[in-house]
Order: structure tokens, then sequence, then C-alpha cells
């Protein structure tokens, strides 16, 4: 398995639209939750949400935009930082030694319940135009970017629901560790889908109704006044490359990538049994104690702030770490949970984190649930040279995902 | 508020890779604007939309030029004001 490394990011997000607005807000706890009068209206309980603001695509060109929805857009953006932050060579990507792998959970779903509203309103399937298909269909960030860009190697995407970026960066990992890429630009994407997917939760009693009117109070991972998770938007690009390759053109890389385990919890679509988490987290130490890893210094956890999944991953990090355990926070609170994008824009935190050697608290936890004890939580600001990090999210259907990173 | 011609010139600015000075009345969609197989439909559903009309697939068929597509969407909209659909 060859060695991997992280050469650039790019990211947009409720808490900034590239890499050095989301570190600010890291840095700052500059919530990016904010009210949202269009929950109110539709009679939602939660009115509260994590919008990407004043993202400028006109730039990618009026004919790339119309093969693409706000999903692939996102994606455009976030990639465009990210293969600049690399500094890769313009014969980087155009080959099939290069690949892309670029999650999400619903794809241009705005596109298709659009489709759907028009034919029944027209009654004319005239009306509904050409291009929907690709800006509907769930690989069309992955897509948009390898026509855009010229990547000829492997390109789709992939979906483990909340795990689908954790899982498309370890895809990526492993398509390169094998050999397949030498290259790749992975991660996830989501646009709202506040009219499709958010009620689902909201009905769930999954997001939080009593802070509508302080919007950046609402999620509250581990802490006891906890009610639900945020729901957001935005993508997260990762570039991967093969070490040789990296070292070999000068890059600069954030870090190795020394884990990725992902297992399923075998066992409901809904309620997680905490033991596809443990087994995922076990798989990725396994992985990083063969390249040389005898501790981790620091978990950016799942953390959605909901009562079920909080305590059973404080559970298994206990299980598993031992007291006292890792440095512990969830970012959700700050930026919210942006399906499938959420476990790339949470690699992308815990990179800047490492890189620039600090640990951004868990925002809100004011006071820990008896039932999320027992951890080392952060609850403000740490400076900390860490050396190793991990990343972990739990989706829906079971799904579980893991990657550990180490400084270079 | 645009003319018919005003939004239909910023339709194909949208769709097709061409300058603003190339929209002529006499331009050919195909031949001259480059239009490929699914920018046709995507101007047809997009003039169909943005003018509230209906088009059938003859009637886009007889599309040649900008001017041609000018003057089927004023028809299109004299028939919807006078009842028709």
């Amino acid at each position: 398995m060859r060695r991997v490394l992280v050469t650039g990011l790019g990211i947009v997000s409720s808490i900034g639209n590239n890499t050095d607005a989301a570190l600010r807000s890291l840095r700052e706890s500059r919530s990016g939750i904010e009210f949202v009068p269009e929950m109110k209206e539709l009679g939602f309980r939660c009115h509260v949400g994590g919008r990407v603001k004043g993202l400028d695509v006109a730039w990618i060109g009026r004919r790339t935009l119309l093969s693409m929805s706000n999903v692939a857009r996102f994606a455009a953006a976030a990639a465009s930082e990210a293969v600049q932050d690399a500094k890769l060579p313009p014969d980087a990507l155009k080959s099939p030694r290069a690949a892309i792998v670029v999650g999400t959970c619903l794809g241009g779903v705005n596109e298709i319940a659009k489709a759907e509203r028009v034919l029944r309103e027209t009654h004319n399937p005239l009306r509904v135009g050409g291009a929907g298909l690709v800006r509907g269909m769930h690989s069309t960030a992955a897509a948009n970017l390898a026509a855009w860009l010229g990547v000829q190697g492997r390109v789709y995407s992939l979906c483990s629901s909340f795990s689908t970026g954790t899982d498309a960066i370890g895809h990526a990992y492993e398509l390169i560790g094998r050999g397949t890429a030498d290259v790749c630009l992975c991660g996830g994407a989501e646009e709202s889908s506040m009219r499709q997917a958010w009620g689902c939760l909201d009905n769930w009693g999954g997001m939080p109704s009593s802070r509508n009117d302080r919007p950046e109070k609402a999620c509250r991972p581990y802490d006891q006044d906890r009610e639900g998770t945020v729901l957001s938007e935005g993508a997260g690009i990762l570039v991967l490359e093969a070490r040789d390759h990296a070292l070999q053109r000068g890059a600069h890389p954030y870090a190795e990538i020394v884990g990725y385990g992902s297992s399923n919890d075998g066992f409901d679509m809904f309620n997680p049994s905490g033991e596809g988490l443990t087994e995922c987290i076990r798989q990725a130490m396994a992985a990083g104690r063969e390249r040389g890893v005898r501790r981790i210094d620091y978990i950016n956890a799942h953390g959605t702030g909901t009562k079920v999944h909080d305590p059973l991953e404080v559970q298994v990090i206990k299980e598993l770490f031992g007291t006292p355990s890792p440095l512990v926070s969830s970012t959700k609170g700050l930026a919210g949970h942006s399906l499938g994008a959420t476990g790339a824009h949470e690699a992308i935190f815990t990179l800047l984190m490492l890189r620039h050697g600090f640990v951004a608290p868990t925002l809100n936890l004011e006071r820990i649930a008896p039932d999320c004890e027992g951890v080392s939580h952060v609850q403000s600001l740490r400076e900390d040279p860490l050396e190793t990090a991990m990343s972990f999210n739990a989706g829906l259907g079971g799904a579980n995902a893991c990657l550990i990173f180490r400084k270079p | 508020m645009a003319t018919v011609e005003e939004q239909v010139k910023e339709i194909l600015l949208n769709i097709l890779d061409v300058k603003p000075e190339e929209i002529v009345p006499t331009a050919r969609v195909i031949e001259d604007l480059k239009a490929t197989s699914i920018d046709i439909v995507e101007i047809v559903t997009a003039l169909q939309n943005t003018f509230d009309v209906n088009v059938t697939d003859e009637e886009a068929g007889k599309i040649r030029t900008v001017g041609d597509a000018v003057d089927l969407l004023k028809a299109a909209i004299a028939k919807k004001a006078a009842g028709g659909t």
C-alpha cells in the first residue's frame, strides 16, 4: 500500500467559502447557523440552518454552470481552491492516473424536485428540458469536475449517508494506495435539501426548536440541553497524492493519511448500535499502528447534538481509548451538519487544526450531560501542537467511517 | 421591461458560448452559433419557461435563425393572450 498525502484543501461552507475564512471561524468560534425564514413559513419546528453565504460562481462560466445545480457549483468552487492550494501542475489532472471521488447524499435534489413540479404544473414534458438529468444525477458533482478539469481516471460519487465524505476520502486513499491513481480530488458536496429531506429530521424530533431566536446556540453537542442537530450545506474537496508523486514536485502536504476504517452496524436503518463505529475505529487504528502511530492527540467526533448518538459515541471512545481519552470536540455546533459533505468538511477542519496547532472547542458545550461524561471534551480554544488526529462520522442505515491523519 | 428580442438574446447567451454581437436576427442557431442538439433542447425549454408558452416539437423544428425563434415566440405569446395555449 503506497503512502498517501493530503496536499490541497478547498471548502464552501456555512462558516466560510475558503479555508482562510473557515480557519478564522474555527479559531473565533464564529457560528455559521442562522435563522431561515422559509423554515418558519413552511411550519417546521426548527427555524435555523447553516447556509452557504455570498458565494460567487459566475467566474466558472455560463456554459459550464448550465450542467450544474448547487451541489456541483459548491464542489467546483471548493475544487478550484484545493487545486490551487496544492499547486498542482495543469497536466496532473488531465490524465487517466487522476481520479475523482466526490460523494453526496442527495445530489442535485432541487433540480429533480423542479422537474417534477414543472411537469405537474404544465403537463408538457418539453418544459422539463434536457440538462436537468445531468444537474440532478447523483454523480453530478464528480462528473462536472471531470468534464471541467479534464480528469480521465476513475470518476464517481458514493453515498454512505452522513459518512459519505469520510468514505469518499477513504476510497480515494485506497485508490492511490493500491496504485490505481496518483492524484485524486475527493470529498463531499451537498446542496440544501430543506424542502425535501430536512423535514424528516424535524419530524423525528432530531432538530432543536427552543432556540430559534438564538440560532448560534441551537446545536449543542454533548450538552445537557441538547435537542438535536442543525443541517447545513456546502462542499469540501481534498487533493490526495501518492507520496512520491507529491514530494517529487515539491508539494507542501497538510498531513499523511495513516488509517481508514469503514464498517456498518448491520442493525437498523435509524438507530446506531455502536458496533460499526467501534469496528471502523479499530480498523483505522490497526492501519495506523502499521504506519507507526502510537497515540491519537485529537478526535473530531461526529457529535451531532442528538439525544441518542452523542452518548453512544462517547461510550465507544471511552471503551477504545480509556481515560484520559484523546482531546475530543465536535464542530457541528459551529458549522452544522452538512450531510454528504460533513465528513469532508470535518476532515478539512481537522487538517487545519493539525497544521496550525490548535483544537476548536465544541460550541455551546456549557454543561456536559451526565451520559456524555468521561472523555476529554474541549470546551474552549486550545493551542496544541497536534501530531495525529482522527475524524469519524456515522450515518443513517448503520454507516460508520474513520480517518487518521498524521502531520508530515 | 425587456423586449422579446432582448430576452431571447439573454437566453442564448446563457446557453451558448457566443458573444453578444453574434446574436443577430439572421444568425443560424446551429451553423453560426454552434448549438448542439442538447443546446437546442435547452433553448426551447428556456424560451417556453421564460415566456410561459407552449411550443410543439413541429414548431421548434422550424427554428433555423434567431429571428425565427423571436417570431415563433411572439406568435405564441399572442395566441396565449387570445385565449389559446
